[in-house]
């Protein structure tokens, strides 16, 4: 039933080919001979499918009775070669790494004397008292009567002129009294703040020259 | 009218190949093979009287009655486990490091198999047989401070079989990594003394230290 189905399609779709042609001379040898062509072209199809099969059928039947085959079936396959890393490098038995500093930081010693910041201090306040008011006189006050809190609260008050009180600057410790204070000390690796000042800087001289060029001057970049 | 035409020609030559094809598909059509093996459930039994044999890494054989049926491939951390009517006998296990599979075998029917991980080209596992020396199903390693659940150690320099992630792209430092479930259940089945038959990676002899 499905088979005369298939062939009166095939005729058809012959047929259709035929009246395209029907114009031509050969037109009426052509009709049958593309139906018996479609209908050969189904018959082959159809024999090829059934040869593959039973070759597939008799590969699965000789793969089923050898258990290796099996096994190698359900492989998820070889490991590929990308999965080769070693892992857990820490415990290879390598020695810890040790990072340095970019540069050397030296804390002061109790040794320092504690006598020349005192010394120090009347020539330090005038400037920042006139600057600064009350507030910082009296938070210098303490330090007169207690020396061993000198170095730490003397250098927010002469280095950094900020009202805050400078949070970086008692870390750093007033090594040098009578000196200029050169703290926070200067780290080799510029802070993001410094970055962004040299870009800005260099942003700004950049659009300065763009600007005092002038009247535009004639392209040349295409002209090559 | 070129299309006609050509459809003709197509035609013939598919008709002269369909009688050729047909006719040597009568003359030399193979007897159909003889049935060694039924799937019996999520088993393959082989019959009696045929019962294929798998190769040992030292060249012995072990007879085979039956394998789990898994008709796909299995994925990373994939397992099956049936040994349901499955007699009492020898356990042994078979780990394929080239097909990345292990088998555990009890007599000659196989009752569980699952996915694994082996060591990198650096650490590689050893190939070989080798009788299970120690069982720790709460083990830590002294030499890479893991968790190593299950373990099931193979040589005396540390190797040994147990639980881990199986997952694509992981290798281990020469142990062979199994699935948590899986190795819980090989756990239970194994004891001191069974062998271990580890194949190599590769086919090449000289690529493997054993």
């Amino acid at each position: 039933m499905l088979w005369d189905d298939a062939k009166g399609m095939i005729a058809d779709y012959g047929s259709r080919i035929g009246l395209m042609v029907r114009s031509s001379p050969l037109a009426p040898v052509a009709k049958p001979l593309a139906a018996i062509g479609g209908v050969s072209a189904a018959a082959l199809a159809t024999i090829m499918l059934f040869s593959t099969s039973t070759a597939v059928e008799s590969a699965l039947a000789s793969a089923m009775a050898d258990p290796a085959a099996i096994l190698a079936a359900r492989s998820p396959g070889a490991r590929a070669p990308g999965a080769l890393t070693q892992t857990k490098l820490a415990y290879a038995h390598k020695a810890p790494v040790e990072r340095a500093l970019g540069q050397e930081r030296t804390r002061p010693t109790a040794a320092t004397p504690a006598g020349t910041p005192v010394a120090a201090l009347p020539s330090a306040l005038p400037v920042t008292q006139q600057a600064l008011g009350a507030p910082v006189a009296e938070a210098t006050d303490p330090l007169v009567t207690s020396p061993g809190l000198v170095p730490t609260t003397l250098a927010p008050v002469s280095g950094v002129t900020g009202v805050g009180g400078g949070g970086g600057g008692n870390t750093g410790g007033g090594g040098g009294g009578t000196t200029t204070p050169v703290d926070p000390p200067v780290s080799a690796v510029p802070e993001p703040s410094t970055w962004l000042m040299t870009i800005l800087g260099f942003f700004t001289a950049g659009l300065g020259l763009r600007r005092r060029r002038g009247a535009p001057l004639p392209r040349t970049v295409e002209a090559r | 009218m070129r299309y006609a035409w050509g459809i003709a020609m197509f035609g013939g030559l598919a008709l002269a190949a369909t009688v050729a094809f047909g006719g040597a598909r009568d003359r030399a059509a193979p007897p159909p093979p003889l049935p060694q093996s039924a799937i019996e459930g999520d088993r393959v039994r082989f019959l009696a009287g045929h019962l294929p044999t798998l190769t040992m890494p030292d060249g012995a054989t072990r007879q085979v009655r039956s394998v789990l049926n898994t008709p796909d491939a299995m994925h990373y951390g994939d397992y099956r486990w049936n040994d349901d009517g499955v007699a009492d006998g020898p356990v042994w296990v078979r780990v394929d490091l080239a097909q990345q599979t292990v088998s555990v075998f009890r007599g000659g029917d196989e009752i569980g198999t699952a996915v694994i991980l082996y060591g990198t080209d650096g650490k590689p596992t050893p190939t070989g047989t080798f009788p299970i020396l120690e069982k720790a199903a709460e083990h830590r390693s002294t030499l890479y401070d893991a968790e190593m659940p299950f373990m099931l150690r193979l040589t005396g320099d540390g190797v040994a079989i147990h639980a881990s992630a199986v997952r694509q792209g992981a290798a281990t430092h020469g142990c062979i990594g199994v699935p948590p479930a899986f190795a819980e259940r090989l756990f239970a089945v194994v004891k001191r003394g069974d062998p271990v038959a580890i194949l190599p990676a590769r086919t090449d002899p000289a690529q493997n230290r054993t």
